[in-house]
């Protein structure tokens, strides 16, 4: 039988990447002196999963590297020998070496044997030197099955098997040939005698095996027989002729420790199966799909927006009374294309985890090398995000994060004369609020030094001044080519970060904040567009021409009053809102439109919120309220300042999607 | 250079076609192979603080396009929106473009010998965006290299950090 396996080789990188993901995850969370059992015992499960699947596609490399990591895994687990964190640094450095490995496989990319010998030597020397310290000669791993060969011994095998053991599709008799095969085998079957046959279920299993093996091979071998039928508590394995023993092999401690190796091969569809951690349960039930899919969804949805735009607008000059069906079917429609547009947009939300995750290895590895305490916190790891714009956040934030670790935070020594605990604190927080996504990079460490700042500004030729406010000043570092850093390193210095990161954030259609407070840290606060594809907004008219109001900008609509506006100067004009005095923006103004309203009291103000200021709007009229889709207007022309995007309204018209934030800079600066 | 684009001639047979369109008095002729549709003049969304000749966007079968004049850019008087302007959508630089024209005339196939080196002009267009000269039927046409004029800064059509588009294409 010729099964070309390649065709199953996507599949095993995915999920070895995976598994190396979880074991690197649960490294970076594990306390050395205290390790979790049931953490080691997935990490185990992950190597033994891809050590198999790299065995069974011919992938000898990455087979022997998981092996010696899996070795010295089981030890750990079997508490044979202590963790150490250098031990947990070389695990790391064996994930690594197995990625590079996989990639090498995957994309033909260069794998360095060096790294990879060095990284086996390493975990033999400690496997071993295990083996010198405890001096334990345990019956698990290779090495020991080479040096110590057991003499014939009978074992009496008593298998009680789970009662669905035949619906599982599980067939005794290869096993019981296997096991014949390994020595003098005699079986007999018994079956539990308390049933009533009135209740008999022929797929209920109700035999109990027992059987004698007379064999040379280890008690692990014959386990191994078992490994995808049975479960530990099924199984009892006795030493016949030697009864001293029997003791120490059922015995608690030893079966505890087999079993973590046991129970993932029993059942196929349980959680647990195949090294899959319980709380993966959701993912079981999950299926790949390819982005380009997704995305083609994605825009027919956007498609079926517009064209239930065109029908509800069309429908409009027509009588509801004569057509009421049509008008039912219509509205029926619009929530129909509601509800699926929100479910095909859940598709592309992922939690921000997927980006956050990658960060505890680089800090603890930057911090390592730049001699730092630093400690990560996550905070608000599920918040969701659209898919696309979670890959696009991930350099932006890898550059904030490792400036805040090269900049921010200080030496511990430094820290120390501060007057602060040695170890730093990053936190990387995600929050939804309204209709976007806010993500933050914080740090306790020294904060923006102004005065370095301006006199690196003037060195760069930058128009500044001593009096700008802090928050001018802050901006200066998204300028191209600055950094204050006193020395290039590897890690930032060379002025390539910041303006990479602002130009990233606002391609998204994102901003991206400063705040600092000397010695006291500093916290750069990104904030994004919920999604890139489908907004709720407000269609309203200026002149001839409409444009969309995002729904979640608008505060409150109102049609001002005479006495209530009061004109300060000429184009300076605030509204009074329940005694608060509120500027008022005129948008045939900022976007030059002829034949607009001129009188404030004819026409309507509409409050927006621009960042937590409230900017009053004046507008001809409002048109309705209508889901648009954010077409991009980069992809064929150029950002248009002030708005968000464009979108084609229900009669085929392009019109603007306003961005009040940018709105509000432009009016200031007119 | 001669082995290089003997091979490409002797694939192409050196033979190219062109699309050619009026603007004003003078015949224009540009890559056919760069041309998406034709289409008439349709309402546009004007965009605020843009160049006159930028007209504005349109939605052409859910995608946004840039409409531009080129009469206006070219400072051709005389500019009308009636039911025979026309608009040359063309496909340069990952974009798709609108071009409003006085209107679009023939295809015509050109072989190198067809094309003489252009002279250097005084204003309008800058001949940087000049190809050649060719002559059919003794009506002498400019060839365009629509692909630098669309990527040129005063067009405001590619923003400055899309630049490097250019240098790929050139």
């Amino acid at each position: 039988m010729n099964v070309d396996l390649s065709q199953f080789y996507q599949v095993f990188f995915d999920e070895s990447a995976e598994h190396l993901a979880e074991m690197e995850q649960i490294f970076l969370a594990i306390d050395p002196a205290n390790p979790d059992d049931e953490e080691l015992n997935a990490v185990f499960r992950a190597a033994h999963s891809i050590k198999g699947g790299a065995g069974t596609f011919g992938f000898p490399d990455m087979a022997e590297v998981t092996h010696t990591l899996e070795t010295l895994l089981d030890k750990v687990r079997h508490h044979e020998l202590a963790l150490t964190r250098e031990m947990v640094d070389i695990f790391l450095l064996a994930g690594d070496a197995i990625t590079m490995l996989l990639a090498g496989h995957r994309d033909g990319s260069a794998v360095d044997r060096q790294v990879i010998d060095e990284v086996c030597g390493k975990l033999g020397n400690l496997s071993d030197s295990s083996l010198a310290q405890t001096g334990q000669t345990s019956l698990t791993g290779l090495t020991e099955k080479k040096t110590e060969e057991p003499s014939l011994a009978t074992w009496k095998i008593v298998f009680t098997p789970p009662p669905d053991l035949y619906t599982r599709m599980v067939r005794m008799e290869p096993i019981f040939e296997e096991l014949a095969s390994l020595g003098d085998f005699s079986i007999t079957a018994g079956i539990e005698s308390h049933h009533e046959f009135e209740k008999y279920d022929p797929t209920r299993c109700l035999a109990i095996w027992e059987m004698t093996l007379t064999t040379n091979r280890p008690r692990e071998e014959i386990l191994d027989i078992f490994m995808f039928v049975a479960d530990e508590e099924e199984m009892r394995i006795e030493k016949l002729d030697q009864p001293t023993d029997v003791a120490a092999l059922s015995g608690t401690e030893d079966n505890s420790v087999l079993m973590g190796r046991r129970q993932y091969d029993k059942d196929e569809t349980a959680s647990g199966a195949f090294g899959r951690r319980t709380t993966e349960n959701a993912e079981a039930s999950s299926i790949r799909v390819g982005v380009s899919k997704v995305d083609q969804l994605i825009n027919q949805m956007g498609e079926l927006v517009i064209t239930q735009a065109m029908l509800a607008q069309s429908a409009r000059c027509i009588d509801p009374v004569l057509f009421e069906d049509l008008h039912r079917g219509l509205s029926l429609l619009e929530r129909n294309t509601r509800d699926l547009q929100e479910s095909v947009m859940s598709i592309r939300m992922m939690p921000i985890n997927f980006i956050f995750s990658r960060f505890p290895r680089l800090v603890r590895d930057l911090a390592d090398k730049l001699g730092k305490q630093v400690e990560l916190k996550l905070v608000g790891e599920t918040t969701e995000l659209d898919k696309g714009l979670i890959e696009k956040l991930a350099d932006p934030l890898t550059h904030l994060v490792r400036n805040s670790l090269d900049h921010g935070i200080e030496l511990p020594d430094e820290r120390i004369a501060a007057g602060k605990s040695p170890g730093g604190v990053i936190t990387l927080k995600a929050s939804q609020q309204g209709g976007r996504v806010v993500v933050e990079v914080a740090d306790d460490g020294a904060g923006l030094n102004r005065e370095k700042i301006l006199a690196k500004a003037v060195q760069n030729g930058l128009a500044v001044t001593d009096t700008m406010s802090d928050e001018e000043v802050w901006q200066l570092i998204f300028a191209a080519g600055f950094s204050t850093a006193e020395q290039v390193t590897d890690v930032s210095g060379r002025g390539v970060g910041m303006d990479v990161v602002m130009r990233n954030v606002n391609a998204m259609g994102g901003r991206v904040s400063v705040f600092s407070n000397a010695d006291k840290g500093s916290r750069v606060v990104i904030s994004l567009p919920l999604t890139l594809a489908i907004l709720d907004g407000l269609s309203v008219r200026v002149g001839k021409e409409t444009f969309i109001v995002p729904l979640n900008s608008i505060i409150e609509s109102l049609q001002p009053r005479i006495e209530d506006l009061n004109e300060i100067c000429r184009n300076t004009t605030t509204v009074q809102v329940r005694g608060e005095y509120i500027p008022l923006m005129r948008l045939g103004d900022i976007f030059s439109i002829s034949g607009a309203a001129e009188r404030p009291e004819e026409a309507v103000v509409m409050l927006v919120d621009a960042e937590g200021e409230h900017i009053a709007l004046l507008v001809d009229e409002l048109l309705g309220q209508h889901q648009v889709v954010i077409k991009s207007l980069e992809t064929n022309y150029r950002k248009v300042d002030g708005s968000a995007g464009a979108t084609i309204l229900g009669d085929g018209r392009v019109a603007l999607i306003l961005d009040t934030v940018d709105m509000v800079r432009m009016w200031r600066s007119q | 250079m001669s082995m290089d684009g003997q091979t490409i001639l002797s694939v192409e047979g050196g033979v190219r076609e062109y699309l050619t369109f009026s603007l004003g008095k003078v015949e224009y002729a540009m890559d056919i192979l760069k041309v998406q549709e034709i289409r008439g003049y349709d309402s546009v969304t004007h965009m605020a603080n843009t160049p006159d000749f930028m007209k504005g966007v349109i939605n052409l079968r859910g995608v946004i396009v840039p409409i531009i004049d080129m009469r206006i850019k070219f400072n051709l008087g005389n500019v009308v929106y009636d039911e025979f302007t026309v608009v040359i959508i063309i496909n340069v630089l990952g974009r798709v473009i609108g071009m409003v024209v006085d209107g679009v005339s023939d295809v015509v196939t050109l072989s190198p010998e067809q094309i003489k080196p252009a002279p250097e002009f005084g204003s309008g267009i800058n001949s940087e965006y000049i190809t050649g000269m060719g002559t059919v039927n003794e009506q002498m046409l400019v060839l365009v290299d629509i692909e630098r004029l669309i990527g040129s800064d005063d067009m405001h059509l590619v923003a400055a950090a899309d630049n490097h588009l250019l240098d790929l294409a050139a």
